[in-house]
């Protein structure tokens, strides 16, 4: 830790003095600063007596809306800005002397009028090219019933899909500007009258205090607005689904989302809610529920399986049913690893096939890569390199650490195997329960917007539990968590939601 | 953070060779283990280990060594091995006859000292050659796996009563009470549950033949279930009685003075085979009142027999005992001998079968 402290300080103490570079600047140096550039136009508009000089980057701006809506309406009758502010159609035009102002729209696609070679008054008119791709279909959480929009790399499209689901004016939305250089948009949502003040400042708090150049993602804001940034689990969730973002909207927690990034945050958050996937809401709760269990039990298989194989055959051969004795002996008969190097090699073969598998361009490449996994698995039982009692359960634990809804999470999955599997080879069955401890004591000591990670198991809060482990019936669901501390906290009346009408009454 | 981090790491280091690694493949796994004795009062010590081959056969893999005392033996056939002996996967121990009768407690204290050990496994006596009795594959399987299960489903299905390691200790222990084991011999290449020795204290004083397990199982255990019967009807028939379930209750009151204790048997079952051919209700009838007789005079000559060896594997001085104030064990074994044990049978036939 004070290795970490002690490389940042030594960067911070390197970089030079910071100055504004806009400070200096005239709006004659900025225009030629920018005519540097290729795709930055400029040229001299004379209808009549006037001549009118136009500015801007044909790279950043829809053209069509200059031939159509500015030049048009732009005539010799025109003298001033005034006159312009007034006569063309768009509503976004703002007159203005301030050099920042004027760098910023320009850089953001504004079409920039001056009356005079040397006026220092110009107009910007607002003239933006929009281009995004498509919304289409969630890829990341994919769900077989719901809803198929997920959101796209526009801000703006992003907004939209939310404000559609959330019709209400109480949906507030704050703007920042992040990155020095990328001067990134973050949209913070929340409801007023139902998201907690704390929570929700604390989000602006700490988007406006960061300090870096650029924003290419909203897992960066992730990282950076997270409690503990040492910790391997994640706390917040991030979500493609805009029917997942409204929901918790719903439900009183923070949504972040960033400009370029198709992923939005949800803040704050429980640990067993990176186990729960949205389309449980869309199933019937008792089916929901099973699969939740089902999620959960194969996350504990998934971490615990290897150690547990490696501890016992390494020291508590005295737990080994004795009708499993001996097919566990027969396929370790000939292998010549202790068990430890056994579970690395098979546990480092399917990390690395699913490594290659990610960086494959299609997701056929990962299926291929699994496929391949099994292959190579059996081929090294054929040498003698493992048994194969091992690679079925390294394959199924591979095989459960999928079923995580949250992708981040089953990275953490991944990668805290590992501890275990060295413990249960130093100390066994004890080494597994000591690093259990310890990763508890972690989750115990976790927060997300300061709320605890552990939630409704620690603080033990038994009403959360209605939609934890199990998902109780949506009529159950009439009151938001306690850990989000809602300022409103009935969703709907559970009475009346509990009553069954019938159709002639 | 940083501490708990550096104080594991330190561990980590220190200790990583501490714990005394068994690899599963690196030790030999003995699942069964005889004792007997040899000339000039030494220890014949047998053990088997299942060797698991290639072709996923097991193969009966037997040791046997002579020392003075158990732990010398394994010291000493751990120098003719490959990979040494673990203890932890015992199945079945077997005791020859003289050692039972010598005293079995110093050749079972290595076992509940090691805590590797099951207190589930199963203790036997025989009277075999037990060197003999271990050699020979009987299954396809090692000896103490298929001894050990042989056991087992006689206690489930069959007409032995609970036993393991666990409750031979128990009894030992506990005041007015004695243990009982499983009796097993070898006849021509098979295995067989003879029927169960007695003891007094930890020696060995009388069996209780084949033929009368069923009446000891029904009066050992509390509640029973699945086991049978055949009752010698007169002029040479025999009907098959297998019992659905039973009950053991025991009364007394004040047995010092009065020295009257009851014990009351339900049994209730059906019958399986009859080779008389049809059983009509007066048969019925004739059938339940014969087994009644009979394991009515099974068990009161039993629990004579008992009395006349001092050995009470039944438990009834314990079960007086836990009823009773300031009870007195001296008091209690000179009472015992001397009790007036009745035995109340109660038979149900639920079924005769379905032939008209």
């Amino acid at each position: 830790m004070n290795f970490l402290k002690w490389l940042s300080s030594k960067g911070n103490k390197l970089t030079k003095q910071e100055k504004d570079p806009e400070l200096d600047q005239t709006i004659d140096s900025l225009l030629d600063q920018m005519k540097a550039s290729k795709d930055f136009i400029h040229f001299v508009h004379n209808k009549g007596s006037n001549n009118m000089y136009c500015f801007y980057f044909k790279s950043l701006v829809d053209s069509e809306i200059i031939h159509r809506d500015i030049l048009p309406y732009v005539s010799d009758e025109i003298t001033s800005l005034e006159e312009i502010k007034a006569n063309v159609p768009i509503e976004k035009i703002e007159i203005t002397t301030d050099i920042k102002k004027i760098q910023n729209q320009l850089l953001t696609g504004s079409f920039l009028i001056k009356m005079s070679e040397r006026s220092e008054e110009v107009v910007l008119i607002t003239a933006e090219l929009k281009q995004s791709r498509e919304v289409s279909i969630p890829e990341v959480e994919f769900s077989v019933v719901g809803p198929k929009e997920s959101f796209v790399e526009s801000i703006d499209t992003n907004i939209n899909l939310i404000r559609k689901r959330l019709p209400i004016p109480e949906l507030r939305l704050d703007e920042f500007q992040v990155g020095k250089l990328s001067k990134t948009k973050v949209a913070i949502f929340s409801i007023e009258g139902i998201t907690n003040k704390e929570n929700l400042n604390t989000v602006i708090q700490r988007i406006q205090d960061l300090e870096i150049d650029t924003i290419n993602d909203s897992s960066y804001i992730a990282q950076l607005i997270s409690d503990n940034r040492n910790s391997p689990f994640p706390q917040i969730i991030d979500t493609e689904r805009p029917d997942r973002l409204a929901s918790v909207l719903a439900e009183g927690k923070v949504g972040i989302i960033v400009d370029g990034a198709p992923h939005a945050l949800i803040a704050p958050t429980t640990l067993v809610e990176f186990f729960s996937a949205f389309e449980d809401y869309f199933l019937n709760w008792i089916t929901a529920s099973f699969f939740r269990l089902i999620r959960l039990f194969s996350v504990m298989f998934s971490i615990m399986v290897t150690p547990l194989y490696v501890a016992v055959l390494t020291y508590h051969y005295e737990l080994i049913p004795k009708d499993l004795l001996g097919i566990l002996v027969t396929s370790r008969r000939e292998i010549p690893l202790p068990p430890i190097l056994e579970a690395i090699f098979l546990e480092l073969a399917i990390e690395l096939l699913r490594e290659a598998g990610a960086r494959l361009p299609t997701k056929v490449g990962q299926t291929i890569g699994i496929v391949g996994g099994i292959v190579i698995g059996t081929a090294s039982v054929e040498a003698g390199l493992t048994s194969n009692v091992l690679l079925i359960m390294v394959a199924l634990a591979a095989l459960a650490s999928f079923t995580t809804p949250v992708y981040k999470m089953s990275n953490t999955i991944r990668l805290i195997r590992f501890p275990f599997l060295f413990m249960a080879h130093l100390w066994g069955l004890l080494g597994v329960a000591i690093c259990f401890c310890f990763i508890l004591g972690h989750l115990l000591r976790l927060t997300s917007l300061g709320r605890p990670f552990l939630e409704p198991l620690y603080p033990p809060r038994i009403q959360d539990l209605k939609d934890a482990f199990i998902r109780l019936p949506l009529s159950f669901q009439s009151k938001r968590p306690v850990e989000l501390q809602t300022e409103d906290t009935m969703r709907f009346n559970s009475k009346k939601a509990k009553e069954k009408k019938e159709i002639d009454e | 953070m940083t501490r708990s981090i550096c104080i594991l790491f330190f561990l980590i280091v220190v200790l990583s060779s501490c714990v005394n690694k068994e690899i599963l493949d690196d030790v030999r796994i003995a699942t069964a283990v005889g004792f007997e004795l040899a000339e000039n009062e030494e220890l014949k010590v047998t053990a088997v280990v299942p060797n698991y081959m290639p072709d996923k056969t097991i193969t009966n893999e037997v040791a046997t060594e002579t020392a003075r005392i158990n732990k010398e033996a394994r010291e000493k056939l751990d120098r003719t091995k490959s990979r040494p002996y673990v203890s932890g996967k015992i199945e079945v121990l077997v005791y020859s006859k003289e050692i039972s009768e010598k005293g079995l407690m110093p050749y079972i204290d290595s076992y509940f000292r090691d805590p590797t050990v099951g207190s589930k496994i199963f203790l036997t006596v025989t009277d075999s050659d037990i060197q003999g009795l271990l050699q020979y594959q009987y299954g396809t399987r090692d000896n103490g796996m298929y001894i050990s299960d042989m056991i087992e489903h006689n206690i489930n299905v069959g007409s032995l009563p609970t036993t393991n390691f666990h409750d031979f200790l128990n009894s030992y222990y506990a005041e007015g009470k004695d243990p009982f084991l499983p009796l097993i011999r070898q006849i021509d290449n098979e295995i067989k549950i003879i029927g169960n020795a007695l003891f007094k204290d930890d020696k060995l004083v009388g069996e209780i033949p084949e033929d009368k397990l069923f009446t000891f199982k029904s009066l050992m255990d509390r509640k029973t279930s699945q086991d049978s019967i055949t009752i010698e009807m007169d002029k040479e028939k025999y009907a098959f009685l297998h019992k659905i379930k039973s009950n053991r209750t025991f009364k007394f009151d004040n047995v010092e003075k009065t020295k009257e204790f009851t014990i009351n048997i339900n049994i209730e079952g059906l019958i399986h085979e009859y080779s008389g051919g049809k059983i009509d209700k007066k048969m019925a009838e004739e059938i339940t009142k014969k087994t009644k007789e009979q394991i009515t005079s099974q068990a009161e000559e039993m629990i004579k027999t008992f009395q006349e060896l001092e050995t009470d594997p039944l438990g009834l001085g314990e079960h007086v005992r836990s009823h009773t104030k300031n009870w007195d064990s001296k008091k209690w074994y000179e009472t015992y001998p001397n009790l007036n044990v009745t035995v109340n049978t109660k038979v149900k036939l639920t079924e005769t079968g379905i032939i008209e």
